[in-house]
């Protein structure tokens, strides 16, 4: 083996090595990572893995209840044209902070997290028809307010759900007001 | 020889200082994106979810682990401290946040980009605009790579002959 054979095989030799060392050490990184996140996650109580029948009834549940009860941008416009009750089931702070404005009917405020306080408020307008949003398409809100009115014995043919919810709503540039601003058209509310 | 050596030494300066700003880019970004995961992780599983690529078993610990290495990888990054690693480990997670987004696209599904919390960030980073930026975070990590590569060479190599 000459000189120069020598030296390359050395150069190619310390290069695998270098590579060897950023794997190892990049794998050390990981499992540190792991490591920590791991055990934040065990002194905060949140689950490493989750119900995953749960979350599969719940996938089947939204996809039945979009199919059965969703309503597209049109739709849910000709609903608050003939007076339907505007539902936002966020918390109070988004309400707060930016809502669907509407002259032709009215918009409620019935957050989720306090659904059973505000189903007397809703026995006002039993046998209204009503159309409910939240967030966005990855909100479950609606749902659930859908569900405990359905329990409270509402009469489900007379509840639509507007699944792209304040999101859509904003995109769709549909009148908006705050608590905090001037009525507004369309445009994304300053949080 | 004088006029050869400051040359190089503007170079270099230009280098070092290209490619800390990169890193401080993509390393804050990183930083600034694992803060409001960490702290909500169930919110961020939720987010996981809707991208519907991984299995439902393994999305809590995703959402567990993951924020935690952006926030390692990307004060790595910024620290200097394995810096060859944190990259590495970055462009990892950047090809598979834009696989993911891709993936989402030609799927047509509607979802948050799930990478920074509630705030303007998701919008600049919506649809195909986040492709394009991961691309130039990308990019960034690149240039760092060859800065580094281009100042280990200007120290291996001997003085220009006088």
């Amino acid at each position: 083996m000459n000189m120069t054979t020598k030296t390359h095989q050395r150069v190619h030799n310390g290069a695998a090595a270098t590579r060897r060392a950023i794997m190892l050490r990049s794998l050390a990184i990981v499992l540190v990572t792991a490591v920590v996140a791991v055990g934040y996650a065990a002194v905060r109580g949140v689950p490493w893995r989750p119900d995953v029948e749960a979350l599969i009834e719940r996938g089947e549940q939204h996809s039945e209840l979009r199919a059965t009860i969703g309503v597209s941008l049109a739709e849910f416009l000709d609903l608050i044209e003939q007076g339907a009750i505007v539902l936002d089931t966020r918390s109070t702070e988004a309400f707060a902070e930016g809502r669907l404005a509407s002259s032709r009917t009215l918009v409620l405020n019935i957050p989720a997290d306090e659904i059973d306080a505000h189903l007397v408020t809703l026995e006002d307008y039993r046998g209204s028809t009503f159309v409910l949003y939240c967030t966005s398409n990855q909100c479950d809100l609606s749902e659930e307010v859908y569900l405990a009115m359905i329990d409270a014995g509402f009469d489900p043919v007379l509840m639509h759900i507007y699944f792209p919810g304040w999101e859509g709503i904003q995109e769709a540039g549909l009148d908006v007001e705050s608590d905090y601003t001037s009525t507004a058209t369309g445009e994304p509310m300053e949080s | 020889m004088g006029s050869a050596a400051v040359k190089t030494d503007a170079s270099s300066r230009g280098w070092k200082v290209a490619a800390m700003i990169c890193r401080l880019i993509v390393g804050g970004l990183f930083i600034y994106a694992a803060q409001s995961k960490i702290i909500d992780p169930m919110k961020f599983a939720e987010e996981v979810r809707a991208y519907e690529l991984a299995p439902l078993a393994l999305t809590n610990l995703i959402a567990i682990i993951l924020p935690w290495l952006e926030l390692i990888a990307g004060v790595l990054l910024i620290v200097g401290l394995w810096r060859v690693e944190a990259r590495l480990l970055i462009l990892l997670m950047m090809l598979g946040f834009t696989f993911g987004k891709i993936s989402v696209e030609l799927r047509g599904l509607d979802i948050n980009c799930g990478c920074w919390g509630n705030d303007w960030m998701e919008e600049v980073f919506h649809g195909i605009w986040g492709v394009l930026l991961n691309i130039v975070l990308i990019g960034m990590l690149a240039a760092d790579h060859f800065a580094m590569r281009r100042l280990k060479l200007q120290v291996v190599q001997p003085p220009p002959a006088l």
